[in-house]
């Protein structure tokens, strides 16, 4: 029974509850604080949101760095070297509208990341500071594959493999359909020997800049299909399909380098630079800096002539886009319609370094090389 | 009432407020809440990430520990060069230790407990402990010791599993822990709480087979081998005369075969260039038909196979870097360096050359001729170039001249000859005209008339060195004028390899006396009943009563002839050897016969022994000391009379030996000119040296033949160094004087020892020919590393199958010829040929060349022939003698893996691994068979009958000859590359993480490292050619020489 059925008359009751509504001021007072509350919590739900984007952002660059780094930290500690006068190990700072020779860099619509010495600072004290060019460095050397070792799948051996790590600004998705590019970091592994009739390492040699690994056209055994040796200069076109993405490492990553040094006790910290460097061993700044490393590490200076040394230890840097950052690149800088800001004096390309600065993570690594040569 | 209702009138109103106020706070507290477990999520994830990247690499970190602790092991105990090492198959050993390797000291005076059975150490984890004064524990972890992977209670990890051997849990290392002291949460007193985990082993490369090793042989172009572009003859030959690398061997397939020839077309581009360096690499290697070997096979054999090997070439029993002879043969004497000197005693092998041979030699020629040469002894080693004497036969007759039987009819005496001379060599010889002297001739012959009715009996007596001069000097002309080409006697142009020629007297009744180069010969025939009257001298004022009257001459004479071979040269005869002859009866009355007879009374004839003299032994000829054929004076055991015995006078006219002997070795049919009667024994150096089991064709001073390399040779000194020692302390580089090697495009020399790897000098620059000679004491060894090394200690079957199979000539499509072994294709009708007349060979079995420079003059030969094709039948056996190659086909080569690597093993259980080559060489006892001769025996004991290695088809023992196998023909193949100890390891290495709290291991990692031991020592300072005794650097002395990294690389469990 309801108990105010049971001591109110029904007119009274109806009168009562009518009297009990919330007048203007209440609901002005009410609705103010509610304001006030809401606009705080908005308040702590965006700084929240930042933070958690940023932290997100920092984690997924994080993450994606580790990876890079700990894959070439294994990869270079595992690095092969003969004194056989061949080529084991090659560094290319590839500054160009379009990156390296791979054929699948996709040139922005407008400012693209500048082709000049904005991108190429080689010379910057700290590594994490230096700028490796549009394309960074292209690297390549011999390593030993950890494979599962599968008997059925004889590329799964672990064996001697030619590996190459370069960025690409290519389409980041397998569906034609979609043409959305980014900056991506390729670790090509060339398989360890002839499966299935394509050719792998064993066969193509151990001459890193020989022809099976930088032919610019596909053959019919050694294409750009994962696992063929033309693959460390072309890593994936799926025959020609250009969305082959097998061998992309890392996203976002728009920049990639490396210092390369040798054992020298006549310098100063016992480390002499040999890559990018000049003839002294003294930081160059020059587009045309190359290692190909066909020295013992323990050949003195002076004996090198024309020829380098199989680094000692290597320092490398990459530069990752947080997401934020890529899509600013992508959808603002690269393509539509704003105008540089002002801040930037309408130099474009300074708006490129000033949003991949604001938004990037420089991560770097020292690696020592272990193998010696006989 | 109305106090109730006035209650519940105001909770009316004040409900939807409080209503709102829950909204919200609910609300605010989900989002906080929300936020909350977002950034918990978060940050539990990045911790958790951050953990495990941190186990993760404190595991690498302590992985790298344990493969530094290794490395640090294997180089205190196995850096010196008086160390040696094996693994523990032969030692008692349980589950997952078999593989242990173990360092000994060769010197027992470096091994603290003198016992040959227990290792300095086994380089695995747990035996790298010191006791709180530095002094390092005893081993914790023989092979005999329990470690365990599995289990409650775990205290090893395997690091050789069945994704590398097929077999699980092969190797398993004892885990060693990591400490730390002040660990949060840790008690401060008692243990330090353990943080991680480590284990390592080491396992030896060396004891495996190198079978991915590529034909280097093929860039040694320049002369002699080449002529600068490409290679010729010579530089074909350095694959029969060196190991080039291991022939795998499938042994699981009946019958046995081979599982793939790295030198075919297939695979040769897949191992050049040392392209293939790891194990795995071998699974893709291709088998004959063109199939992948696959991963299987190559993980089944992960203990029997390597890539390649590398070895210092250093002294494991005096220590010190190895010595090249090469470049100073002297170090074995004068005699020695005299041999090894072939320029001076060979033609130039070049067209037009002097005193060619007919045909003349070709473009590319495959057959050299050799100069005749004395005797040069010194050191106790011997150096000549001459024919042997191996059929000697001298008889007189004393007559009435004319035959009259007039009275008193004065006597002459005649004598006839022949004599037959053996070139022992493989090589051709260049003709000259050869005397010989005979000493030793009755120095009375008396006359006494039968005739009962003469009063005085005694006619005279003279002397025959008065009379035929003394010595009695015979001269046997090689024919000078020019054979026609084509004609039948071409083959005399040049005293063919293994050839007998003969001479016989001429008649000379001129009695003027002998030429200046003795009474003259015929040569080319040994009929000397075609020899006329013979060589006729009055006896001046001898005259018998009656030419009818019967007579005997009572010859009172020595036991012996000596006959002196000598070669005519413009100075004056040189001496080239001396043959005494067998023993004679001294004094003898002849049979009487009537004084105008032409028969003789008595003869000296005498020839060499031969295997046909001693039928259940044959080869005694060859095998008994101080009898080698070449001795500068050869005994008269070497020799024996004919069938009547030893008296002279028995051999009368009517008794006069045959001297035509199908059966004998040694002796050739009248006018035949085939190959098939020819027998060489002995080798002469026609290039540079490549391997000292070649040495065995050097004569050792009144020894038997084939001293060097042979079990009976050890104990003997050369220059004062034992002959076994020799493999110890020297080694061939093939840089002799004169050669000039050319660079590999990567600018390394290719030196005629083509598995020789130069390694780079002190300042980074690669050696040139001048330096390697500029190093002091020959020590070019400082300098290089041997390929394709092989430890004899190695106790594997498949792995010595593989190494006894180093010299084979497969299809080899990068070589010329297809790597055919290419031999001259002589003529039967002529005895010779156009060196362009050639054979091939082709053959993936095993090769073993007691005529390792040379095979290809003398290999073609047909069984059965002695003298002449008309007794096929003859014990002789001459193509035994020929040949020079000793092939084993895959199940030979099997079985007799199999015995030494269970001979190698027993040897093991006894008396702990060989300490140095010379010990493999040398019998346990002596007098008997050594290592390798025992194993030969042991194989043919269980090959079936017709397949057996030295016993013929009708398992008869094969004579001693190139096709009986002894140790010193397995040397001649593989002494370049047999060592006491390896200097290539492959370190595995695991470290753990492990939470101290709960002890769980939270990280693992494993890693592997292939180490190589080089030349240098730990602190350059030294250079490599110091010899330990002389070193300054304690660290030298402690450590010797480096191992460096050479491979790195991190593995994952699908590696293990």
């Amino acid at each position: 029974m309801n108990p105010l059925a049971s001591c109110l008359p029904a007119r009274a009751l109806r009168s009562r509850c009518g009297e009990a509504g919330f007048t203007i001021v209440e609901l002005v007072v009410a609705a103010g604080i509610t304001a006030v509350m809401a606009g705080f919590i908005a308040a702590i739900v965006l700084n929240v949101s930042t933070s958690w984007s940023r932290a997100g952002a920092r984690l997924g660059a994080d993450a994606q760095a580790r990876i890079v780094l700990d894959q070439l930290q294994l990869d270079l500690e595992g690095a092969l070297f003969r004194d056989d006068g061949n080529v084991w190990f090659a560094a290319d700072i590839l500054n160009g509208s379009t990156g390296g020779t791979t054929g699948l860099w996709q040139t922005a619509p407008r400012n693209p990341k500048p082709a000049n010495n904005l991108s190429l600072q080689l010379t910057a004290p700290d590594i994490a500071n230096a700028r490796f060019g549009t394309a960074g460095v292209w690297l390549r050397f011999f390593t030993t594959s950890r494979g599962a070792n599968t008997a059925a799948a004889p590329a799964t051996i672990s064996a001697p493999v030619a590996v190459g790590y370069q960025i690409i600004r290519r389409f980041s998705a397998t569906n034609p359909a979609n043409t959305g590019t980014a900056y991506l970091l390729h670790r090509a592994e060339a398989r360890p020997a002839t499966v299935n009739g394509r050719i792998g390492v064993l066969e193509a040699g151990f001459t890193i800049t020989s022809a099976n690994y930088t032919t610019s056209t596909s053959g019919s055994n050694n294409g750009s299909g994962t696992g063929d040796p033309r693959s460390i200069q072309v890593p994936g076109t799926n025959g020609g399909a250009a969305r082959n993405l097998d061998a992309v490492i890392a996203d976002n990553v728009i920049d990639f380098g490396l210092r390369c040094y040798v054992g020298d006790a006549t310098v100063p910290g016992g480390l002499r630079l040999t890559f990018p460097a000049t003839a002294t061993g003294a930081l160059a700044n020059a587009a045309t800096s190359r290692l190909r490393a066909s020295l013992p590490p323990g050949v003195p200076a002076a004996q090198w002539g024309t020829a380098q040394p199989f680094p000692d230890v290597v320092d490398i840097m990459i530069r990752i886009l947080t997401d934020d950052g890529a899509e600013q690149i992508a959808k603002i800088v690269e393509s539509g319609t704003v105008a540089v800001p002002q801040k930037y004096n309408g130099n474009a390309q300074e708006w490129w370094w000033g949003v991949a600065l604001e938004n990037s993570r420089v991560y770097t690594r020292r690696v020592v090389l272990n193998a010696r040569s006989l | 009432m109305g106090s109730r209702l006035s209650t519940l009138s105001s909770q009316l109103r004040r409900a939807p407020r409080g209503g709102f106020a829950l909204l919200i706070v609910v609300t605010l507290l989900a989002f906080i809440v929300l936020l909350l477990v977002g950034l918990a999520a978060f940050t539990r994830v990045e911790t958790s990430i951050a953990g495990n990247t941190q186990r993760q690499a404190q595991a690498r970190e302590n992985a790298l520990l344990a493969l530094n602790v290794a490395l640090g092991q294997l180089q205190k105990h196995a850096g010196p060069d008086k160390r040696i090492t094996a693994t523990a198959d032969a030692f008692p050993n349980g589950a997952g230790t078999t593989r242990y390797t173990g360092v000994w000291a060769s010197d027992p005076a470096d091994d603290p407990d003198g016992d040959p059975l227990t290792p300095l150490t086994w380089l695995v984890s747990g035996n790298e402990l010191f006791d709180s004064s530095g002094a390092p524990l005893p081993l914790a972890v023989p092979p005999g010791s329990t470690v365990t992977a599995t289990g409650a209670t775990p205290n090893g990890v395997a690091l050789v599993s069945t994704n590398t051997s097929r077999t699980a849990n092969d190797v398993l290392a004892r885990l060693m822990p990591i400490t730390a002291a002040g660990v949060p949460g840790a008690a401060p007193t008692g243990p330090p709480p353990t943080i991680g985990r480590y284990a390592w082993w080491v396992g030896d490369q060396g004891v495996k087979a190198p079978v991915a090793v590529a034909d280097a042989s093929t860039q040694v172009n320049y002369p002699p081998f080449g002529d600068g572009t490409a290679q010729t003859d010579l530089g074909r030959r350095i694959r029969q005369q060196v190991a080039l690398g291991a022939g795998a061997l499938d042994l699981s397939a009946s019958p046995p075969g081979p599982a793939f020839e790295p030198r075919d077309a297939n695979n040769a581009p897949l191992v050049a260039g040392q392209k293939v360096s790891h194990t795995a690499q071998m699974a893709f290697l291709r088998n004959a038909a063109n199939t992948q070997l696959g991963l299987t096979r190559a993980q089944q054999n992960f203990h029997a196979w390597s890539p390649n090997n590398f070895a210092v070439l250093a002294d494991t029993k005096n220590g010190g870097l190895r010595q090249d002879l090469s470049l100073d043969p002297t170090l074995l004497g004068s005699a020695f360096a005299a041999w090894a000197d072939y320029a001076t005693h060979m033609e130039p092998p070049v067209p037009g050359a002097v005193s060619p041979p007919v045909p003349d030699y070709g473009a590319e020629p495959i057959r050299r001729r050799h100069v005749l040469t004395p005797h040069l002894v010194d050191g106790g080693g011997s150096h000549q170039i001459g024919p042997v004497l191996t059929y000697f036969l001298l008889t007189f007759n004393v007559r009435t001249i004319g035959n009259s039987r007039a009275a008193n009819a004065p006597l002459e005496v005649r004598a006839l000859w022949t004599v037959s001379l053996w070139n022992p060599y493989t090589a051709a010889l260049v003709p000259e005209d050869l005397q010989i002297t005979v000493t030793g001739l009755p120095s009375t012959v008396s006359i006494v008339n039968d005739n009962p009715a003469r009063a005085i009996p005694f006619v005279g007596s003279f002397s025959p060195g008065a009379v035929f001069g003394s010595p009695f000097t015979i001269s046997l002309p090689w024919p000078s004028a020019p054979v026609p080409n084509g004609a039948v006697l071409e083959d005399r142009a040049s005293w063919l390899p293994g050839r007998t020629h003969s001479w016989r007297s001429i008649e000379d009744k001129s009695g003027s006396g002998p030429a200046a180069a003795g009474y003259d010969s015929f040569f080319g025939a040994r009929d000397f009943n075609s020899s006329g009257e013979g060589v006729v001298f009055p006896l001046s004022g001898l005259s018998i009563a009656d030419g009818d009257d019967d007579m005997h001459i009572e010859v009172d004479g020595s036991t012996n002839l000596v006959v002196t071979v000598n070669v005519l040269r413009a100075g004056g005869p040189v001496r080239l050897g001396r043959f005494q002859s067998s023993n004679f009866v001294p004094n003898f009355p002849t049979v009487s016969q009537a004084a105008e007879l032409n028969g003789k009374q008595f003869t000296y004839v005498f020839r060499l022994a031969e295997g046909l003299d001693t039928p259940a032994t044959p080869g005694v000829w060859l095998t008994t000391d101080g009898r080698d054929v070449r001795r500068r004076t050869l005994p008269s055991e070497a020799f024996l009379p004919e069938a009547a015995g030893d008296n002279p006078a028995s051999y009368d006219e009517k008794n006069l030996p045959s001297v035509v002997n199908p059966d004998r070795l040694l002796d050739r049919a009248p006018g035949s000119f085939t190959y098939n009667e020819d027998a060489p024994v002995f080798e002469l150096p026609r290039a540079p040296f490549l391997s000292l089991g070649a040495l065995q064709h050097l004569r050792m001073i009144g020894r038997r033949p084939f001293m060097i390399g042979n079990s009976w040779g050890v104990a003997e000194t050369l220059n004062g160094i034992p002959l076994g020692e020799i493999f110890d302390r020297f080694f061939f580089s093939g840089l002799v004087a004169g050669v000039s090697p050319v660079t590999s495009p990567a600018g390394d020399l290719v030196l005629p020892n083509p598995l020789l790897r130069p390694l780079r000098l002190a300042d980074g620059a690669r050696p040139t020919e001048t330096d390697l000679r500029a190093l002091p004491e020959a020590r070019s060894s400082a300098r290089l590393l041997q390929s394709a090394a092989f430890n004899l200690n190695s106790t594997n079957p498949a792995a010595w199958a593989a190494v006894l199979r180093s010299v084979r000539f497969p299809a080899q499509p990068s070589s010329p010829h297809n790597g055919a072994f290419r031999y001259l294709e002589v003529s039967d009708a002529t005895g010779t040929a156009d060196d362009s007349a050639v054979a091939p060979l082709q053959s993936g079995d095993a090769q073993f060349l007691r005529f390792s420079q040379s095979a290809q003059e003398t290999y073609k030969a047909e069984a059965g022939f002695a003298a002449g094709a008309a007794s096929p039948a003859s014990p002789a056996a001459t193509h035994l003698f020929r040949r020079g190659v000793k092939s084993l086909a895959a199940p030979q080569v099997a079985a007799l893996a199999d015995a030494v690597a269970a001979a190698v093993k027993a040897r093991q259980q006894t008396s702990g691994p060989f300490r140095t080559v010379a010990e493999f060489l040398t019998p346990s006892v002596p007098n008997t068979p050594s290592l390798l001769e025992q194993a030969i025996i042991a194989a043919d004991a269980v090959l079936p009958v017709g397949g057996r290695i030295n016993r013929d088809a009708a398992d008869n023992p094969i004579e001693f000859s190139s096709q009986f196998l002894t140790q010193a023909d397995i040397m001649t193949a593989l002494a370049p590359v047999l060592f006491p100890r390896s200097d290539t390891f492959v370190i595995r290495a695991y470290g753990e993480a492990v939470n101290p709290a709960t002890n769980a291991t939270e990280g693992r990692a494993w890693c592997e490292a292939t180490v190589q031991r080089v030349p240098d020592y730990m602190d350059p300072s030294e250079a490599p050619e110091v010899l330990p005794a002389n070193l300054a650097s304690e660290l030298n002395k402690q450590l010797g020489r480096r191992f460096k990294v050479v491979s790195f690389r991190w593995l994952t469990r699908s590696d293990i």
